[in-house]
């Protein structure tokens, strides 16, 4: 745990690692008594980053579109379906391409 | 290795060839075998961060509205569920004559080939087709039709695919 050098980490951790923009606005809105003036310290806390990580956003669009037939091929294998097929199978691949979206 | 026949089928459709290749990180795309391939061909390969399907957005989109229309398909004709392949090749094939977002005022199948595709062949998938009995394959009083099932058409001939239910085959007709 990072050494508690100053007020601002100690509300940080008594607060529950509250995010210090939340401190912030409970103390310049009044909102407790006897909280002291904080500051955003420049360091990050480990134990933010570590336990709160979470996955960003997945951009929405596509890195790049294919600008002639066949430059990108996505493809896939979709399965096991259930029941298999008359003749056993169970998979199912697909080969797109990505400028004229054919399958 | 569809991958081989892909290729081969597109190659020789288009006279162009892959160049890049996007993919999860399945086996069957991870294999030795698979990457010598590639290699050999001079494919590019894009492999998604493992566990991470989001970034192979166009394959998972497309499964999901080929087999939206797979179950309709099988729903609306009370078609048992194994049939399930023959769905699914007539939905591709209908898909690649729709409209699509990525494409505008054209379809798939346009776009590939430089022909606007005829679409007086559709069929309702599951729908009762009669086949003819050619007059070589039957006696003179034998039935010269016999009642299948449409399931799709044929890759290879000119001709649908049906699915014989008293003789549990599929014919090509």
């Amino acid at each position: 745990m990072a050494e508690i050098k100053d007020l601002s980490w100690l509300w940080h951790f008594r607060y529950g690692h509250l995010n210090f923009s939340g401190l912030k606005t409970l103390q310049q809105e009044d909102m407790v008594i006897s909280l002291p003036k904080i500051h955003f310290p420049s360091q990050i806390c480990e134990e933010c980053v570590v336990r709160k990580q979470h996955c960003s956003q997945f951009p929405q669009g596509k890195s790049w579109r294919a600008k002639h037939i066949l430059e990108l091929v996505h493809s896939d294998i979709c399965g096991p379906i259930n029941p298999s097929s008359n003749r056993g199978k169970r998979y199912l691949i697909t080969f797109i391409d990505d400028f004229t979206r054919k399958t | 290795m569809y991958l081989k026949a892909f290729k081969a089928h597109v190659e020789n459709e288009t006279g162009k060839t892959v160049k890049t290749l996007r993919t999860d990180r399945g086996g069957e795309y991870y294999s030795t075998e698979f990457e010598v391939f590639c290699a050999d061909h001079g494919i590019r390969r894009e492999l998604t961060v493992a566990y991470t399907p989001q970034q192979n957005g166009v394959s998972e989109r497309k499964n999901r509205i080929i087999l939206n229309m797979v179950r309709s398909l099988l729903a609306r004709g009370n078609i048992p569920n194994n049939f399930w392949p023959g769905a699914v090749n007539w939905s591709i094939h209908v898909l690649n004559r729709s409209p699509t977002f990525s494409v505008q005022n054209r379809t798939p199948e346009e776009a590939w080939s430089g022909r606007k595709p005829a679409v007086d062949h559709f069929k309702i998938f599951g729908c009762i087709a009669y086949t003819h009995v050619l007059d070589e394959k039957r006696k003179k009083l034998d039935d010269k039709g016999e009642k299948c099932v449409f399931l799709s058409i044929s890759e290879c001939s000119k001709a649908y695919k049906l699915f014989n239910p008293l003789t549990k085959r599929i014919v090509t007709s």
